[in-house]
């Protein structure tokens, strides 16, 4: 049962994986059960899943902006162009399960939160 | 309107201090995607709400100004002094107007560069292709450097330069180097990515006789270009390397626990794009369109992941 809950979206560009984060909405077009996330309204009232939206979207991507909720679909645009026009290397995250260990670098520090955007 | 959420303007960095970025001509630092896209974003509205208010104060200045000497001229004439009292206080309040609209413009550009577009056209678009296969929560890490490349310290080398062109003097060719951005993040499959961005500046300064007043010219003539490098460390514990990698343009070496794969993309706007490139200008930089500028970037990586394949 959980898992018809679980928002089917896929993401990622070289590893692509579903989002399976808490399905909160059903897309109102593939009926696809979708997070809040990738959840996008299309004039502001009918629920579509990002495919859904991105597809029905007729804006070039040089009109969508990059600092806003509309960057999902900018980058699925520029993901379905590279598909096209470069010969792609991608890995399915269900054929290789192994990709998702969790991997630590202990080199890498990543917990000293200065993430003020005007830090220089 | 299929515009989702919020964007940002210019309004909203108004009151914002001067930024450090902008003083510095350069930044350092690790941030979320999101996070980059709202600094580059701020750097360049904040230059823009600057340089709205620096027109406006400009504008006001002249017009205050000369209405002051008018008035002025007008007060003299009345009180029946000498007319080149009146005359003399216009061109006092134009000096004093050109003055303040000079001073006006070298603190604006002390204070801002418009290096920054750059990144947040570029950079953006790529940090957001990248974003899905990085760790969850984890940043990118960026040190930027926008000071101008034709600078003393910047140069690599000096070569004469010769040509029989009619008029040609005498000429040199100056080559000036400068890292304008490294960075490195980390994607979910444990690889590490680090990626340096570079500007090659060719100066040639050519001096001739003008061909119809035969007065000596000192002509410049720029060509540049911009190596993207990436290497990536792909974990052996995840991946094997493919028997037939492509070897022609991509370095592969090897370490205990990573395989190590550069590969380097050169922009070349005379050869990919010769319609826009100038030789007047010293930077081409934004003569590539983002779409076309990230794309290439991201087949980097592409390339370098084409050399592994994933273990099952």
């Amino acid at each position: 049962m959980e898992q018809t809950n679980l928002c089917k979206e896929t993401i990622g560009l070289f590893i692509l994986r579903v989002c399976n984060l808490t399905g909160t909405n059903t897309c109102e077009n593939c009926n696809k059960p979708i997070c809040t996330t990738h959840t996008f309204k299309q004039k502001g009232i009918t629920s579509l899943c990002l495919t859904c939206f991105t597809d029905q979207d007729t804006r070039l991507t040089k009109e969508i902006e990059l600092y806003s909720k509309d960057r999902y679909i900018w980058r699925r645009k520029m993901i379905e162009r590279f598909h096209k026009e470069y010969e792609y290397m991608v890995f399915l995250a269900e054929d290789y399960g192994s990709l998702f260990d969790i991997t630590h670098h202990d080199s890498y520090d990543d917990f000293d939160d200065n993430t003020s955007y005007f830090d220089s | 309107m299929n515009k989702q959420g919020q964007i940002l303007t210019k309004e909203q960095f108004g009151g914002a201090p001067i930024e450090r970025a902008h003083l510095l001509r350069g930044f350092k630092s690790k941030k979320t995607p999101i996070k980059w896209i709202r600094f580059f974003r701020a750097c360049v509205l904040q230059r823009e709400h600057a340089n709205s208010k620096r027109n406006a104060f400009i504008k006001k200045a002249w017009l205050s100004l000369i209405g002051l000497g008018i008035i002025l001229a007008i007060v003299i004439n009345l009180f029946g002094l000498n007319g080149a009292f009146g005359a003399l206080s216009i061109i006092l309040t134009l000096i004093v107007a050109i003055i303040v609209n000079f001073t006006t413009n070298k603190k604006f550009k002390k204070n801002y560069t418009d290096g920054y577009d750059f990144f947040s056209d570029y950079f953006s678009a790529f940090f957001t292709l990248i974003e899905e296969d990085l760790q969850p929560q984890t940043r990118i890490f960026l040190e930027a450097n926008v000071n101008n490349t034709v600078e003393e310290s910047n140069l690599i080398k000096k070569e004469e330069y010769k040509s029989s062109r009619k008029g040609f003097l005498s000429g040199e060719s100056q080559f000036y180097q400068k890292e304008i951005s490294k960075g490195s993040c980390y994607f979910n499959d444990g690889s590490i990515i680090s990626f340096n961005f570079t500007e090659r500046i060719r100066e040639r300064i050519i001096k001739k006789r003008g061909r119809v007043s035969g007065k000596r010219k000192t002509k410049l003539k720029y060509k540049s270009v911009y190596p993207f490098t990436i290497k990536m460390k792909i974990p052996k514990i995840k991946y094997t390397l493919k028997p037939q990698a492509s070897k022609s343009d991509i370095k592969i070496a090897e370490d205990n626990d990573y395989f190590i794969i550069k590969a380097i993309r050169k922009f070349d706007v005379k050869k990919e794009n010769p319609k826009n490139y100038n030789p007047e200008e010293e930077s081409s930089i934004s003569s590539f369109s983002v779409d076309y500028f990230s794309l290439e970037v991201i087949n980097l990586i592409n390339a370098s992941y084409s050399c592994v394949i994933p273990k099952s």
